[in-house]
């Protein structure tokens, strides 16, 4: 694994800027995000986080809090950053060769990159459904199965059963599948495939979910049905969406942040982002004069 | 372009956008005519000019209509957000009161045909001795107002908002001065009622004039200032976040 997190004294020395503190945490140097980056009641918060592909610094000392059931999203330009701030709420970014993790990120105060953290049970609890619908080849039945099964979850056949169907009926699958669940998961549509995701991802019982691009290989129906999912999904989780859609951003988020070459530039309720954004760069990104 | 520095990167949604605030501005010239060739009618007594400005109302009728389906094609093709957005639902608004700006001078003109062109009802110029002050400020306002779109100048807008206040503090020494006449002579209530519907047309053109203003200061800050008091429209107020 190549990412790697300071400590929190770490964090609070050798900076140049302004120090500050934030919620008992010492963050690195204040960021210059315009808007209130932490909330009340937050999942998961994040505090000076610098992400480096080797010698590209890909993020830039982000602090951001996510708040317990609200839909998050992140948007900016190709290359901006919110993807890679994405995949380092569940380590997504240890698999990559030569990415370094700085700073500090906390799943309901236990700090993400913890020695003691098992990755495998913190993207249990962090689920990711990814922009392209990766159903494994196998029944539809298995694919929900799969997580309960290696996280012991489920202490018997009807239990698991139980769950299948339950993360069916959340991802509002059940329906369209209950007599075909021995058939395999790829032969459904791309929308199907996309909501049996997300049901994968729910059946582990995830506080978290992340979703990067879910619906840019969808017609605007299946768009549709997994927006419509992910306002039912919020009653339960949180969830933090990349997305290239201003308009879905709109639709679906409470709060919006905005990325620009690595820096968080401005976050807020998703309703002032797309009305009365602050920060000229947002302006120019949200109303199609960036270029 | 909508004024603002930097055009957009589809440049067909810039030519849309400029497209709507030339129609806005075209609308607000004749109208302006309307509430100068409205005035002249009620001061020289002109019934031909008033039929003029009754008539003329169905071309802003259908700049009305023109505008509002500039508004719905952007909104439906271009879902604009931030100030793109609240420079087209500034326009739209815009444009409903021109709208009725023009039908108040509309009202100006159906009384200057009653009042001088019905032979029952003897003239008495001098009860529209508050309209000629009042229509010259309307004027200035409406004016100012189109300047503030035309320009989005922000400073200008508040002017305008701020303006009004005299124009209502005349359109009620006006009211005064026509209740004391009635009193005088009850006799000519008739005509005491024909100048307060003129005075009260001049006064909701300043509104107008004043609700143009404050769509721009919307369009511009992002602030909802219709139920702020005037003076509290100071650079501070409209900066804070």
């Amino acid at each position: 694994m190549n990412a790697t997190m300071g400590t929190l004294s770490d964090a609070a020395t050798g900076v140049a800027g302004r120090a500050d503190a934030m919620d008992g945490l010492r963050i690195r140097n204040f960021s210059g995000t315009v808007g209130e980056v932490t909330v009340a009641n937050p999942r998961m918060r994040t505090r000076g986080v610098d992400v480096y592909y080797g010698d590209k610094h890909a993020i830039k000392n982000v602090t951001l809090d996510i708040g317990s059931n609200e839909v998050i999203a992140m948007i900016g330009p190709s290359g901006c950053g919110k993807s890679t701030f994405l995949r380092c709420l569940n380590r997504m970014n240890d698999t990559v060769e030569g990415c370094r993790v700085t700073g500090h990120i906390t799943l309901d105060d236990k700090d993400v990159y913890d020695r003691q953290m098992d990755p495998v049970v913190l993207r249990a609890q962090v689920g990711m459904v990814f922009q392209k619908p990766n159903p494994f080849p196998k029944p539809i039945y298995d694919n929900i199965a799969y997580g309960p099964r290696i996280h012991g979850i489920a202490a018997s056949r009807a239990e698991l059963d139980e769950i299948v169907e339950s993360s069916l009926r959340r991802a509002g699958l059940w329906d369209e599948v209950k007599d075909r669940l021995d058939q395999p998961g790829t032969g459904l549509s791309g929308g199907q495939q996309q909501r049996l995701c997300i049901a994968r991802a729910i059946a582990v019982s995830p506080e978290v979910i992340l979703m990067d691009e879910p619906c840019s290989a969808l017609d605007p129906i299946a768009t549709a049905k997994i927006e419509e999912l992910i306002d039912e999904l919020r009653q339960n989780y949180t969830i933090c969406i990349v997305t290239h859609s201003m308009q879905q951003a709109a639709r679906v988020s409470q709060r919006t942040a905005y990325f620009h070459l690595g820096d968080l530039i401005e976050v807020g309720e998703t309703t002032q982002i797309f009305t009365n954004p602050r920060h000229k760069l947002t302006e120019d990104y949200i109303t199609g004069r960036f270029g | 372009m909508n004024g603002k520095e930097g055009g957009h990167i589809v440049q067909r949604f810039d030519a849309q956008l400029g497209s709507l605030k030339d129609l806005v501005l075209e609308m607000g010239r004749l109208v302006l005519q309307q509430v100068r060739d409205a005035a002249q009618a009620l001061e020289e007594g002109d019934t031909g000019l008033a039929r003029q400005v009754v008539h003329r109302d169905r071309d802003i009728n259908t700049l009305d209509m023109k505008g509002q389906e500039l508004c719905l094609e952007l909104l439906a093709t271009r879902q604009p957000v931030a100030s793109d957005l609240r420079f087209v639902m500034a326009m739209s608004q815009a444009v409903n009161n021109l709208e009725r700006a023009a039908d108040e001078t509309k009202k100006l003109g159906y009384v200057v045909s009653r009042v001088y062109g019905e032979n029952d009802l003897q003239p008495i110029p001098s009860l529209f001795q508050d309209a000629r002050h009042m229509a010259a400020s309307a004027v200035e306002l409406l004016e100012d107002a189109l300047e503030a779109v035309e320009e989005l100048d922000v400073d200008k807008a508040v002017a305008v908002v701020q303006g009004d206040e005299q124009l209502n503090e005349a359109f009620h020494a006006g009211l005064r001065r026509l209740a004391t006449f009635l009193f005088e002579d009850p006799r000519n209530v008739r005509h005491v009622i024909e100048a307060v519907f003129v005075l009260k047309a001049l006064e909701r053109v300043g509104d107008h004039a004043t609700n143009l203003a404050e769509f721009v200061i919307y369009a511009v800050k992002g602030k909802d200032v219709r139920y702020v008091k005037a003076e509290h429209l100071s650079s501070g107020f409209l900066d804070a976040g």
